[in-house]
């Protein structure tokens, strides 16, 4: 299989590097232009307040100040998102410590920033609610007037999210084991390095906003509603983003930079600090997690029953509940069950999605169960696993999909096993791999099924092959820094027969590039390569009608070469100019039809994640039992991507994955005092792996079987991160004979579990 | 008036006094490939070269800066060409999202500078100041590795 491929499956370099290591990358807030304003934006000091009055009348004297915005005088359209509330640009109900309560525009930020300090603003404090299962009472205070802080409006009419299939209760009084804990996992930050930023320039005709952005298109949609205007006359710009990782998403700040340069008919930059960006930002939801697992004796699952807590803060919404039901609880074969997912509104900042978006809590909790399940059957933490997991062809449950991607467990599982020596280390439940005094080796694993055909219908691409030999691919993905740009340039390269020099990649703007969901769900490798290929064929095909139309052949009889920009056709060849004057164009909008039916239960439509393949993470811990210290010795990740595009750009995405999984395992965690104000909005509070705290990880691809275009690669930017909480735990309780139910799993959480502190 | 030498360029300017050098930089010399992430000293990416050092040009006020030699990313390279080090990045794919990447590289430039063979725990105490989000730093490590090994040590 890997000799056909001339481009494909090679680590070929990032067609991006000369930008991104020359400095002349340009991400959103490198925008510079001629005569350009700055914004800066009044955080709310209360958690829960609502604004009484605010006099804007000394702050807008102030030198150099162009524009006060408020609630009261900025457009009154509600943002229509949709993993928030739909909020308007500026409101006078303020939800967390930080909310937006009026943005100064001046010729500086520190003007900016004086006229701020002279805004006054009477507050009529509110009562906060702060925990999720409090705020989930019908008596607690309510964020919204509309509606109770339980959200997923409209789609769950502020009830919880619940699915219940087989009869569970039944199946869980028949069980031979059953085990149940309860999980609480913390709200983390995205932390991308580059603070979110806009640039915004209203020429009098059309509105250009530069936006480190996730999804142009939906920020362009956003900007349509929000200033009325006709979809031609705004472009969103988004080549370079500074890493995402799920956190820009959906924002409001391209409507409050839009709107001031169309106030103002001057450029605007609103571009966050890293504070700002930490508060005003997003963060992972924390959750609480009440699990249980049911089996028989010989440890085949019979029943889950799965109720969790999303603390989703001020804007979040249908962040859990409805979303991906199916994808978790299809992680394995569970028969009987039931899923219940609160999103409930706080006086937090706003969650949203992360890497992995509920699936690393979810992990945490049901592996260490799994595992929990096998030390009572007497089996041991790799068969638990092989045995309960989908295989090809198996009709999922509840659902009902037929998973398309052969599951290559065996495969995945034996490669993850030798390079970890995991048979010569595992001695048995409770039983440490090797013990120094005070410090206990233990081992760990964890299984992901993997996903990636969320949005998979809505990714199109063009490919233009053009009289004078070179290509040219419109595509409307959102490169964060997954490399997307090359890997998609290697498919259209592999299908044209050319170099990919000859390919000219034209992305990251509205007004040039067919319409995409954007960087989410590990998608845009399968969805958009999938475009890809697909418009390279349609372009090829018409190219081919067109040189059999003018050599007046048969179609069989053509031969290109385009690589040399020649045809051949019944002994002569001709050059591409010679045939055409005008550029060939190739099309392929995704549709509906290709990714199998549209299934529905309990009211509940999804399209099933059929495709993704087995993933199988390894940790070897050293727990210090004195000081409570965890430290990885060694990692091995391996994952089944089906065919790596470019293993390179696999491979980091694994490492990367597992590192931000390491620092979700052991570090990271988000703090507020009870106040509701965060105390730890940087990156020396809030700790991040750094060159020093990576350990050895070790990864591994498997390609199986081809299974569907484009040439069965699947995403694995969430895949990495998704096992890596379940895995540390699973290893630190094989090293230390207790369970840990909290993460981040610091010195002083470790301690308590041994009940030392 | 300060007057900086910005890679081998001289460039004399007025500075407020609590301006950085990092301001200086990207929004009066437009200079962007410098970033901006932090702005308190944590993350790295604003690493230049001060007389050779590495250095956070978002601590570092612009009117300290008077008289001194800059280079930033932008001066990395002469005449268009890559250095090895800058090819070496690129070979071993050692960045993700590219932000952090200039920083990477001023320090990595500045530790080759300083030690042409550096063992694996010197690169990575050196770099500990350059955060990568997208967590690319084996491959950083790597890259550095195969330039001192191909090289026999290398400036």
């Amino acid at each position: 299989m890997a000799g056909q491929f001339r481009v494909v499956g090679k680590s070929v370099p990032s067609i991006d590097a000369t930008e991104k290591i020359t400095g002349t990358a340009k991400f959103a807030g490198d925008i510079q232009l001629p005569g350009m304003l700055y914004a800066k934006i009044l955080g709310c000091p209360y958690p829960h307040a609502r604004i009484r009055n605010i006099n804007t009348s000394e702050a807008i004297k102030v030198s150099g100040v162009h524009e006060i915005l408020t609630y009261d005088n900025c457009p009154q359209k509600r943002l229509p998102r949709t993993e928030f509330r739909p909020i308007l640009m500026l409101e006078d109900h303020l939800r967390f410590v930080g909310d937006k309560v009026a943005v100064a525009l001046a010729e500086t930020e520190e003007i900016a920033e004086e006229a701020l300090r002279k805004v006054k603003v009477e507050f009529e404090i509110l009562p906060p609610v702060f925990d999720a299962f409090e705020a989930s009472k019908p008596e607690a205070p309510r964020l919204y007037d509309e509606s109770a802080n339980i959200s997923d409006p409209p789609y769950w009419q502020g009830k919880p999210a619940t699915f219940e299939w087989g009869d569970w209760e039944k199946a869980f009084r028949k069980a031979d084991i059953v085990v149940e804990h309860t999980f609480k996992t913390p709200s983390t930050f995205h932390a991308a390095l580059e603070p979110r930023a806009v640039t915004a320039n209203w020429d009098g005709k059309e509105l250009v906003v530069w936006a480190s952005s996730q999804a142009m298109f939906l920020d362009r949609d956003l900007l349509v509603k929000t200033l009325d205007l006709p979809v031609e006359k705004v472009k969103v710009k988004s080549r370079y983003v500074g890493g995402g990782f799920g956190g820009k998403f959906e924002d409001v700040l391209p409507s409050i930079a839009g709107f001031l340069s169309m106030k103002t008919g001057r450029p605007v930059r609103l571009v966050y600090t890293m504070e700002e960006e930490f508060i005003l930002g997003r963060r992972r939801p924390s959750q609480v997690t009440r699990a249980k697992l049911g089996a028989a004796k010989d440890g085949t699952f019979i029943a889950i029953d799965y109720e969790s807590y999303f603390n989703v803060g001020a804007e979040g919404n249908n962040v859990a509940g409805s979303s991906w039901f199916d994808t978790q609880v299809e992680e394995y074969r569970f028969p009987n069950g039931r899923f219940v997912a609160y999103d409930v509104n706080t006086n937090l900042s706003t969650g949203a999605s992360q890497r992995g978006v509920h699936f690393p809590p979810w992990h945490f909790a049901v592996e260490q169960l799994i595992d929990d399940v096998a030390e009572k059957a007497g089996i041991d933490p790799i068969r638990i696993r092989t045995m309960n997991v989908y295989r090809k062809g198996e009709k999922t449950i509840p659902i009902g999909a037929v998973i398309a991607s052969p599951i290559a467990i065996e495969e995945t599982v034996g490669k993850a096993v030798s390079a970890s020596g995991f048979w010569g280390k595992w001695k048995g439940w409770r039983t440490p791999v090797r013990v120094n005094g005070s410090k206990r080796v233990g081992i760990g694993v964890a299984y992901v099924k993997g996903w990636t055909d969320y949005m998979a219908h809505d990714s199109s691409a063009t490919v233009k092959i053009r009289p004078d030999g070179m290509c040219e691919l419109l595509v409307g993905h959102q490169d964060v820094g997954t490399e997307s740009s090359t890997t998609l340039t290697q498919i259209a390269a592999e299908e044209l027969g050319i170099s990919m020099e000859k390919i000219r990649l034209i992305s990251g703007d509205t007004s040039l590039v067919p319409h995409d969901a954007g960087a989410a769900g590990s998608r845009t490798l399968f969805s958009c390569g999938r475009a890809v290929m697909n418009a390279a064929r349609d372009g090829k095909k018409k190219l081919m009608h067109v040189v059999a139309y003018k050599m007046n052949c048969s179609e069989r009889d053509v031969a290109f070469h385009l690589e040399n920009g020649k045809v051949n056709a019944k002994g002569k060849e001709l050059h591409i100019s010679q045939i055409i004057n005008e550029p060939i164009i190739g099309t392929h909008i995704n549709n509906m039809e290709e990714f199998g039916e549209l299934l529905e239960y309990q009211g509940h439509s999804s399209w099933s994640y059929v495709r993704g393949g087995a993933h199988f993470h390894i940790a070897e811990v050293e727990v210090d039992t004195e000081t409570g210290e965890v430290r990885v010795l060694k990692y091995v990740a391996v994952h089944d991507v089906g065919k790596a595009i470019n293993p390179a750009i696999v491979r980091n995405q694994i490492y990367g994955g597992v590192l931000q999984g390491l620092g979700y395992s052991l570090v990271e965690e988000v703090i507020w005092n009870q106040g509701g104000r965060c105390l730890n909005p940087n990156f020396t509070d809030y700790k991040i792996f750094s060159f020093e705290d990576a350990p050895e990880i070790e990864t591994i691809i498997v390609e199986s079987a081809n299974d569907g275009d484009p040439y069965g690669a699947k995403g694995i930017g969430e895949m990495s991160l998704n096992p890596v909480a379940g895995a540390m735990a699973n290893a630190v309780y094989n090293a230390i004979g207790v369970r840990m139910y909290e993460i981040p799993m610091t010195p002083e959480r470790i301690m308590k579990a041994l009940g030392k502190i | 008036m300060i007057r900086l030498s910005v890679n081998g360029r001289i460039q004399e300017l007025t500075v407020k006094p609590h301006w950085t050098l990092l301001h200086v930089l990207r929004d009066k010399l437009g200079l962007t490939g410098t970033k901006l992430g932090c702005g308190t000293g944590e993350c790295g990416t604003c690493t230049v070269l001060i007389n050779g050092k590495a250095v956070h040009s978002c601590l570092m006020l612009a009117a300290q800066a008077d008289g001194k030699e800059i280079t930033t990313i932008e001066g990395l390279t002469t005449d268009g060409k890559l250095t090895a080090l800058q090819k070496s990045i690129i070979e071993h794919h050692a960045f993700q999202c590219g932000f952090c990447t200039p920083g990477i590289l001023m320090t990595a430039k500045a530790l080759l500078d300083d030690n042409p063979n550096p063992t694996e725990e010197e690169i990575k105490s050196y770099l500990n100041g350059n955060l990568c989000r997208c967590g690319t730093y084996k491959y950083v490590i790597d890259a550095i590795k195969d330039l001192t090994k191909r090289s026999g040590g290398c400036k």
